[in-house]
C-alpha cells in the first residue's frame, strides 16, 4: 500500500530547492538499473554519458564571477587559467561543480562577514 | 518511443496544445537541441538576473543594481559569446547588443518597481494533479517552477516577450493555473493575487504587470485537459502544427520538415 509523504529539500542556506509530495511503497524484486535519459537543454549530449561542464554550470560560474566583478572577457581567462584548459568546453563537470561549490561559499561568507 | 511522460508541466501542455509533434521531439524523442534563439537566449538571462535578485532579497540583501546588471551580462555573455552545445542564432548581428541594452534597461525599471518580501524564488513542485470535483487523481504528476513566490501569498510569473501580452488571453493560462494550483495545495490556501509579470522588450522597454486569480473549477479545467493530452501522447497523436507562432524560431524545423507521419501505438 503506497503511503504519501510531504518532502521538502533545501539548500545549505536554508532556501527550499523543491517541495512536493511523495508516494512510496516497499519495492521487494530486485531491479537492474537503468540509465538516466539525457538532457536535451544543453545539460548533456543524447544517449551518452559527457563529462564536459553543462551549459548551465558554464553560465552559473559566469554569474558568480560577475558578482566579484569579474566579467566577460576577464571571467573566460580567469576560468582557462583556473582549470589550466584551452577552451572553456575541456572543463570536467565535476571540477565546474566543485568550483561552483567554492564560490558559492566565498560569497556566503563574504556576505556574513 | 516511452509509454508516457513521467510527468506532466504547463509548458509541456501548452506546448502540445501548440504543436504536438514538437511536443514529441522535445519532450519524447529528446532530439538534441543544436541551437537556441536569442529569444530564448534573453528570457534565459532576465531570469537568472531575477532569481539572483529575488534570491539576495530573501537573504535580507539588497543587493545594487549594478550586480543585477552584471550578472545578466555575464549569463549572456556565457550564452552569445561562448561556444557550448548549444549555439544561440541571431537574426541580425545588431541584436546581440540591442538585446544586451534592452535586459539591462528592463531589469532597470523592475529593480526601482516596489518589492514584496520575498518567500522564495524559483520554486519547485512535483504534485499529484487532482480533480478537485471528484478527487480523482491522473496517473503522471505536474511539475513546474514559481519564478517568485511573496510572504502575502503572491505568486508571480516573469516573462520576457518582444510585445506586451493582451489581457484577453489571461483567464485561459495555463502556466497561471497551474501555478495557482502548486501553490493551494503546497500552502493550503490559493494564492491571494497572481501577477503574470512581462518584461517587454519593445522599442521603449515597458513593464507590463497583469493581475489574476484562479479557483477550484480553473483547477478541474486544467485536470481535464492534463488528461486529453495525456490520451493524446498515449495515443501516438502528433501533429506538426506549420505555420504556428512556435514556427519562427522552432530549434526542430528540420526535423519537422523531414516528418512522415508517427508509428503506430501498440494498443495490446
Amino acid at each position: 500500500m503506497p503511503k504519501n509523504y510531504r518532502v521538502t529539500l533545501k539548500y545549505p542556506d536554508g532556501t527550499t530547492m523543491f517541495m512536493g509530495t511523495v508516494m512510496a511503497e516497499e519495492v521487494t524484486a530486485e531491479l537492474p538499473a537503468q540509465p538516466l535519459p539525457a538532457s536535451n537543454d544543453g545539460g548533456g549530449p543524447r544517449g551518452g554519458v559527457d563529462e564536459h561542464m553543462t551549459d548551465p554550470q558554464k553560465r552559473y560560474l559566469f554569474r558568480l564571477l560577475a558578482a566579484q566583478n569579474v566579467t566577460g572577457k576577464a571571467a573566460e581567462e580567469h576560468l582557462k587559467q583556473y582549470f589550466k584548459v584551452q577552451k572553456l568546453t575541456d572543463i570536467s563537470r565535476q571540477a565546474a561543480s566543485e568550483y561552483i561549490d567554492r564560490l558559492v561559499k566565498d560569497k556566503k561568507d563574504a556576505a556574513a562577514s | 518511443m516511452p509509454p508516457r511522460p513521467e510527468a506532466l508541466s504547463a509548458s509541456a501542455i501548452q506546448l502540445y496544445l501548440t504543436c504536438s509533434l514538437k511536443y514529441r521531439f522535445q519532450h519524447l524523442d529528446r532530439l538534441p537541441r543544436l541551437f537556441a534563439s536569442a529569444n530564448q537566449a534573453f528570457g534565459t538571462a532576465i531570469h537568472a538576473a531575477l532569481n539572483w535578485l529575488h534570491k539576495e532579497r530573501k537573504q535580507g540583501r539588497i543587493p545594487p543594481l549594478s550586480e543585477v546588471l552584471q550578472v545578466f551580462e555575464a549569463d549572456w555573455y556565457a550564452q552569445t559569446e561562448i561556444a557550448g552545445r548549444v549555439e544561440v542564432r541571431f537574426d541580425d548581428d545588431g541584436d546581440r547588443s540591442l538585446l544586451l541594452h534592452k535586459g539591462k534597461e528592463l531589469l532597470t525599471q523592475y529593480y526601482h518597481l516596489p518589492a514584496g518580501a520575498v518567500r522564495d524564488s524559483e520554486f519547485y513542485f512535483t504534485l499529484p494533479l487532482v480533480n478537485p470535483a471528484t478527487g480523482e487523481v491522473l496517473d503522471v504528476p505536474i511539475r513546474g517552477v514559481i519564478d517568485l513566490v511573496e510572504q502575502d501569498d503572491v505568486i508571480v510569473e516573469f516573462k520576457a516577450p518582444q510585445k506586451a501580452p493582451p489581457m484577453s488571453e489571461l483567464p485561459d493560462n495555463i502556466q497561471v493555473t497551474t501555478y495557482a494550483y502548486a501553490y493551494a495545495k503546497l500552502f493550503g490556501k490559493p494564492p491571494r493575487e497572481i501577477r503574470k509579470v512581462s518584461l517587454v522588450r519593445t522599442k521603449n522597454p515597458k513593464i507590463d504587470t497583469q493581475v489574476t486569480g484562479r479557483d477550484e473549477r480553473d483547477f478541474e479545467r486544467l485536470f481535464h485537459l492534463g488528461r486529453e493530452v495525456l490520451k493524446g501522447i498515449r495515443g501516438g497523436v502528433f501533429i506538426p502544427n506549420r505555420g504556428c507562432w512556435l514556427c519562427s524560431d522552432c530549434e526542430y524545423d528540420q526535423d519537422c520538415r523531414e516528418w512522415t507521419g508517427n508509428e503506430e501505438v501498440n494498443r495490446t
